[in-house]
């Protein structure tokens, strides 16, 4: 079903510059919101959305012990898989003890371990290089300022106290 | 060589860019670019998956950041659904790392809010996208970080003049240039 904007209608979605237009039906007074089909496709997944799968291993914040196993696993190994230089940057995949594979992608390891029917918390994908922690342990990383914001200094009301 | 973003603008004056029905503001010279996530299980995004923009952002050293608010609403996951893998401190502020990728989508030449009839490229990324808790109020917008970029092998390239952005996968003249350096 497909109904055509009028040329006033085309107007007033223009002068809104992407942002949704309220359309009102008076006759019920129900009210409904246009908004362009690029911006529909970005949200429709969850207007359609059932619930989602869940982690069925494991606690809400905790790593699921199958991929802690697997993540294990890799750590014991990365001493041995960074001896062999040709190794080192490619990617590597455990399932528990077991070493799937080793492969340039990642998505190669992947598709081995979706054939063999394995959840996404049973497996552990990483790439073969020095590592000077843990992967399960908390990493570090830069704390970032936000933005910088050019202040008017003529508006009392604008400067920091 | 395959090209990600071509002639990528950004501006100079403050922006706003719409998400689904959220206006959000984009500072000056913030770099933006659309991007999905999906579980590391998704080989092939789904075409309808929904995309949100991030900012590109070479002084992050991470690989995306992402507020669960946006996670939610503007990625479409429930992290519920997705393993932890660890997590990461920044400054007095945990976030956790989720098994997750992140898709960048091909601009049009010379635009940024329009996509081109390219598919979108994964980032393969091994330590997994870091979700900060709504209260952290932080990032105001998701930020795709340089290690994504490293990860990948990708290529960027500003060009101050005219204010565009390009980005790339590698082609054999930068692997012949690597292998006589």
């Amino acid at each position: 079903m497909r109904i055509e904007l009028t040329e006033q209608q085309r107007r007033v979605v223009e002068e809104q510059r992407g942002a949704p237009v309220e359309v009102l039906d008076p006759s019920t007074e129900r009210a409904y919101v246009l908004i362009a089909r690029e911006q529909y496709e970005q949200v429709r997944s969850l207007l359609q959305a059932g619930p989602a799968p869940t982690v069925p291993a494991g606690t809400a914040g905790e790593i699921p012990p199958g991929l802690r196993r697997s993540m294990d696993a890799f750590w014991r190994d990365l001493p041995e898989l960074l001896s062999s230089k040709k190794l080192r940057g490619r990617w590597v995949c455990y399932h528990a003890d077991e070493r799937i594979g080793i492969a340039s992608s990642e998505r190669d390891l992947i598709r081995e371990c979706l054939r063999r029917g394995l959840r996404d918390d049973e497996y552990y994908t990483d790439v073969i290089e020095p590592r000077t922690q843990a992967p399960w342990e908390d990493e570090e990383i830069e704390p970032r300022p936000w933005h910088s914001e050019e202040v008017d200094e003529s508006d009392p009301s604008a400067i920091p106290r | 060589m395959t090209a990600i973003l071509r002639r990528l603008p950004f501006h100079e004056n403050a922006d706003e860019v719409t998400v689904g029905l959220e206006r959000v503001r984009i500072r000056p010279y913030q770099i933006i670019v659309w991007v999905s996530l999906s579980a590391k299980s998704v080989l092939e995004l789904p075409p309808h998956a929904p995309r949100f923009p991030a900012l590109l952002d070479t002084g992050h050293n991470h690989n995306f950041s992402i507020r669960r608010q946006h996670l939610v609403n503007w990625a479409g996951i429930d992290p519920a659904g997705v393993p932890v893998r660890g997590a990461v401190r920044e400054g007095g502020r945990r976030a956790q790392l989720y098994r997750l990728n992140a898709w960048l989508h091909p601009n049009q030449a010379g635009e940024r809010d329009r996509f081109a009839d390219r598919p979108p490229f994964c980032l393969e990324l091994p330590e997994g996208v870091a979700v900060y808790p709504d209260e952290a109020g932080f990032p105001p917008l998701p930020l795709l970080g340089l290690r994504a970029l490293v990860r990948n092998k990708l290529h960027l390239a500003i060009d101050p003049e005219s204010q565009l952005v390009n980005l790339r996968t590698p082609d054999w003249r930068t692997w012949l240039a690597h292998w006589l350096s």
